[in-house]
């Protein structure tokens, strides 16, 4: 005798609408994604305070020391500390300032956030036949495509770009009483989505990538990390050695997005930026490995493997 | 309609057409111009293992590209508007496949969502169609975890959770215990009689579409050998009866052989009779009578769907 419940009810729901899987699949993958950071919850929190905790501390004293210098009436002992670098650096956001946010305090958690989250999002739909549910529904490969990108983008901006922009923003609006440093704020602003636009798009699409080709979260990882690793030390490094040539930094993502995004925030006087390669040839060589990665990740995503 | 085919009983609109279809796989002919018309109700596409049936839901679902010919599914050119066409087609793969990371509730919300349903319709099915498919437990744990029978259930239900008018099941009944299977076929056939919703199931297991669909179509190598209604296939098969005996077997074998009858089966006095000309038994009698014996028994072997389709496919099937 058949236990189970048997009714069967058809469902007279629209169904003419096209169908928006992009914004469904990035919301499933950034929960799936929330999830495996939170396995661990000690160590997700304190991740989390040490990837963000130096924003908020930064924010905090921005607060207190445009009120302090707004008010300097009411705090006599103050008089003479804005002339202090660090107190200055706090309150004028400077292009220098989110460059070093990003390429030397950030880019760690750029990288956990890729090794962590974006290693699985397509190897392990490889592995468990998903792509055939997908793309046997009204989903596109594009979509698809977009919806993980988006997934994996979320958390790599969610300790770059957000962080730097919100910074901007609330200076800005600090300011707003000082029209000419309003006006380098907004400029500074527009860089800095400009720049965090490089630091998302790079890294997301790479890890991507190594996710599209393996079934395997942990082998797209490694393969992620020793691709880049390999890229950054033993290959460009010691080309540029040998051969005396800076052009050989093209070959480091590294040294591609630092210089792309030290020229968008106008750091180009940093001891970072490499005067002897042009910015040019960087961005060419970066969207060169957007247009492969993207390439690569489309022949992987497919519903039937056919081995002919 | 292709050659050797007969077009089933009826004059709806078919859910299925396919004018020379044809599809490659690199240097290999996967289909090889198909052309058949096929209607509503349950249709089992039937066929030895590499003849063709996965790669035709496949195609029909446009996930792989047809090489030449043309394909329409519910009214609608599969090359051309395959995406929005999936909107009223559900499709239960062959192989494992699931959503990794999800509860059974979770995965089929999301399959609900994917196919464009509202998120609290798709909720509100999701529950629908797991109590349906008998997953009211487990319908909270992790798929990962559910058992082959249970996994089966839950693709089913992600592949009714946006109700579609047409559903693929690619082996359904696969890896399922005779209970599990029962149910399985239970569910189908309430679907495909009871429901509206037009079943294509694609199986090697000729008793699954014996117990479930109105017409078979049989594929072997690529290539339709058969499209017909289930009674009719049956009936189109040579009758046969067993006759049961009591004197010399070896006499009434020669003198039902003199007389054009075939014997398939033999047991010292049970012999099984392929009869000519619409069943005629005068022939038996006879051979009886020629050779001496007397017939204590005789009754029609019904053919089984199985008898008919290894007579179809011959013996490479």
């Amino acid at each position: 005798m058949v236990i189970h419940d048997r009714s069967y009810a058809r469902w007279d729901g629209e169904r003419g609408t096209a169908v928006r899987a992009a914004p469904i699949i990035a919301e499933a993958g950034i929960r799936q994604g929330a999830a495996v950071i939170f396995r661990r919850k000690i160590v997700a929190v304190l991740l989390t305070l040490w990837a963000l905790g130096p924003f908020a501390a930064g924010l905090l004293m921005m607060f207190v020391f445009s009120y302090i210098k707004k008010n300097l009436e009411a705090f006599p002992q103050f008089e003479g500390a804005f002339d202090d670098p660090v107190v200055s650096a706090v309150l004028t956001l400077s292009g220098e300032t989110i460059f070093f946010y990003w390429s030397y305090m950030q880019v760690f958690f750029v990288i956990i956030a890729c090794l962590m989250v974006g290693a699985g999002l397509i190897a392990d739909d490889r592995r468990t036949n998903a792509l055939e549910l997908y793309l046997s529904r009204p989903v596109g490969v594009a979509q698809y495509m977009l919806g993980k990108f988006c997934s994996i983008a979320f958390f790599v901006g969610l300790v770059t770009v957000l962080p730097a922009a919100t910074a901007v923003l609330v200076q800005l609006a600090l300011s707003w009483d000082e029209p000419g440093e309003a006006t380098r704020l907004a400029e500074l602003f527009a860089r800095t989505l400009a720049a965090g636009a490089i630091w998302v798009v790079v890294p997301s699409l790479l890890i991507l990538t190594a996710s599209s080709l393996s079934k395997k979260a942990r082998n797209a990882a490694i393969a992620w990390f020793a691709f880049l690793f390999a890229l950054e030390g033993p290959i460009s490094n010691i080309l540029v050695e040998v051969f005396r040539n800076d052009s050989f930094y093209l070959l480091s993502f590294r040294h591609n997005i630092w210089q792309t995004t030290a020229w968008l925030l106008g750091n180009t006087d940093s001891q970072d930026f490499v005067q002897g390669v042009p910015v040019w040839q960087s961005a060419v060589v970066l969207g060169a490995w957007v247009l492969i990665c993207a390439g690569l990740i489309r022949r992987r995503v497919k519903p039937v493997e056919v081995v002919a | 309609m292709s050659s050797g085919t007969t077009d089933p009983a009826g004059s709806a609109e078919p859910i299925i057409a396919l004018e020379a279809l044809s599809v490659m796989y690199g240097a290999r002919k996967a289909l090889d111009a198909l052309t058949v018309d096929v209607e509503g109700g349950a249709i089992g596409l039937l066929g030895p293992n590499g003849a063709g049936k996965s790669t035709l839901i496949k195609t029909l679902l446009g996930l792989v590209p047809l090489t030449e010919g043309r394909a329409t599914v519910l009214g609608h050119d599969v090359e051309h508007i395959g995406r929005t066409l999936r909107r009223r087609i559900g499709y239960m793969p062959e192989r494992d496949a699931m959503f990794p990371g999800l509860t059974g509730f979770q995965a089929t919300r999301y399959a609900g969502l994917l196919a464009g349903m509202p998120d609290a319709a798709a909720r509100r099915r999701a529950h629908e169609v797991l109590l349906f498919a008998g997953l009211e437990e487990e319908r909270y744990r992790d798929v990962g975890g559910y058992s082959t029978g249970m996994r089966q259930r839950v693709k089913l239900a992600q592949a009714l959770v946006h109700d579609p008018d047409l559903l693929f099941l690619d082996e359904p009944t696969n890896g399922l215990d005779p209970k599990g299977r029962a149910e399985m076929l239970d569910l189908i056939d309430l679907l495909a009689h009871h429901k509206g919703i037009h079943v294509v199931l694609s199986t090697h297991l000729l008793r699954d579409v014996e117990e479930v669909c109105d017409a078979v179509v049989v594929l072997q190598g690529g290539r339709m050998v058969r499209h017909e209604r289930l009674d009719s296939l049956a009936r189109n098969t040579p009758d046969a009866c067993m006759v049961r005996i009591v004197g010399d077997g070896a006499r009434f074998r020669s003198a039902c052989e003199q007389r054009g009858l075939t014997v398939s089966a033999e047991d010292e006095r049970d012999f099984e009779l392929h009869l000519t000309s619409g069943g005629d038994t005068g022939p038996v009698f006879a051979a009886a009578q020629a050779s001496e014996v007397i017939v204590r028994e005789l009754r029609p072997v019904r053919v089984s769907l199985e008898d008919a389709i290894i007579d179809v496919l011959g013996d490479d099937g």
